[in-house]
């Protein structure tokens, strides 16, 4: 999943990488907004509350927002400096940096909230900017390692995409086209694991509270060792393969002597 | 590895700049603590054309129907509330006294009321002034449509007043 880079990347890398992702962006924007009365996976509205808080004159409002919009930029910036000045050392260290920065920024929260969270604005402001800088990494390591067709915090475009692409299935030579049907079934997934996972979020809140966080937390830890996992059973299918074939060899230089 | 600890450094940086300037704006937690005095209940929203007037006036909702609105709510016939620091809220009505608890959310736009048996209620928070407060909240009963509610912060009008 994290240790491709963008052209060498299958449809099956980018539909797990894009379902895992997206589920737990999902389950976090609707998490925030039960808790904290705010998204925090996406920022297009808060660019139009900016510009609506500015023309009131609510000043304290205005600054909210914009560190809010510059720490999902920075999160995304971030990420993407980590992939390209990281992957010629290790190409797996550099995609699993920002997911390691985002598992760690996830857990505070979950562990704040669960134990010291006492309500206040001030709180909800500073927990409500780690998770969107949470978002901006994921939303940048996605974008970035998938070449831009893996897009997971928001579904803005991938919406748009989605209609763009059915209105061209209307017509048998784009049916007929197999990268026009992979990528719709890659929105088509992100979709619904964005969809899955905010329902999810929104089901079992009431009963895990903060916990939650430690959930996607679980999750993103797995689209970490997947990579490690199938290196290693891969490593291991070789050794096997090798110590077989040196098996049958010695079989057949006895036979034949 | 420079570049990351050079780049980590501008974050808080700028994070420095927006708290430093935050520090100048007076909070909405604290702009809302006081006694307000409901000043009127108005109709946002209005479902025929020849209701209009409603929107333009400025207390166009009767008691009665008020009390019919306010049937499910916390604040229903308040007539003072009193914001105090330790996250209570009082609201006096005519003849009666109620305490709730009350946060600011989100990004201090929304006014969430609790209740002791923790029913709760959440009210957007239209206007903060140091004299006015507006806050809007939805209802589905018998008057379909938003409902504008407009306080005077009693302190402070009187000092300006004096």
């Amino acid at each position: 999943m994290l240790r491709k880079y963008s052209n060498s990347r299958t449809l099956a890398d980018n539909i797990r990488l894009g379902t895992l992702t997206s589920f737990t962006a999902g389950m976090i924007n609707v998490a925030s907004f039960i808790i904290f009365m705010s998204f925090s996976s996406n920022v297009t509205g808060y660019f139009a509350i900016f510009a609506a808080e500015i023309v009131k004159g609510n000043y304290y409002q205005v600054l909210v927002v914009a560190s809010w919009i510059f720490l999902f930029f920075f999160g995304s910036f971030f990420a993407n400096l980590i992939v390209i000045h990281v992957s010629s050392r290790s190409r797996y260290w550099a995609h699993a940096m920002p997911l390691l920065l985002e598992i760690f920024c996830l857990a505070s929260v979950g562990v704040y909230g669960q134990y010291y969270y006492q309500e206040t604005l001030m709180e909800t402001e500073y927990l409500l900017s780690v998770m969107l800088f949470a978002m901006g990494l994921q939303n940048g390591l996605t974008a970035s390692i998938s070449n831009f067709s893996v897009k997971t915090t928001h579904l803005t475009g991938a919406t748009t995409d989605m209609g763009i692409l059915l209105s061209m299935f209307t017509k048998k030579e784009f049916r007929d086209n197999t990268e026009l049907r992979n990528k719709a079934k890659l929105i088509l997934s992100i979709i619904t694991s964005y969809l899955t996972g905010a329902i999810v979020a929104g089901c079992t809140y009431q009963y895990i509270q903060f916990k939650l966080f430690f959930v996607v937390c679980f999750i993103l830890f797995i689209v970490l060792v997947y990579d490690l996992y199938t290196l290693k059973v891969l490593k291991c299918m070789v050794v096997l393969r090798k110590r077989r074939e040196v098996v049958s060899r010695e079989k057949l230089i006895t036979e034949n002597t | 590895m420079n570049y990351l600890a050079s780049y980590t450094l501008l974050l808080i940086a700028v994070l420095f700049v927006f708290a430093k300037l935050k520090q100048q704006v007076q909070s909405p937690e604290k702009l809302i603590l006081g006694a307000w005095a409901e000043k009127a209940w108005q109709y946002e929203k209005v479902n025929k054309p020849n209701e209009l007037h409603r929107k333009h006036n400025p207390d166009t909702i009767a008691q009665s129907v008020k009390d019919q609105l306010g049937k499910h709510l916390i604040i229903h016939s308040a007539e003072t509330w009193h914001f105090l620091a330790n996250g209570k809220l009082v609201l006096r009505g005519a003849d009666t006294v109620k305490e709730v608890s009350w946060k600011v959310k989100g990004r201090g736009h929304i006014l969430e009321l609790e209740y002791a048996n923790h029913i709760i209620e959440h009210y957007n928070i239209t206007e903060l002034t140091p004299t006015r407060l507006v806050l809007n909240f939805d209802s589905d009963i018998q008057v379909k449509g938003i409902a504008k509610l407009t306080f005077d912060n009693l302190d402070r009008v009187t000092q300006i007043q004096q």
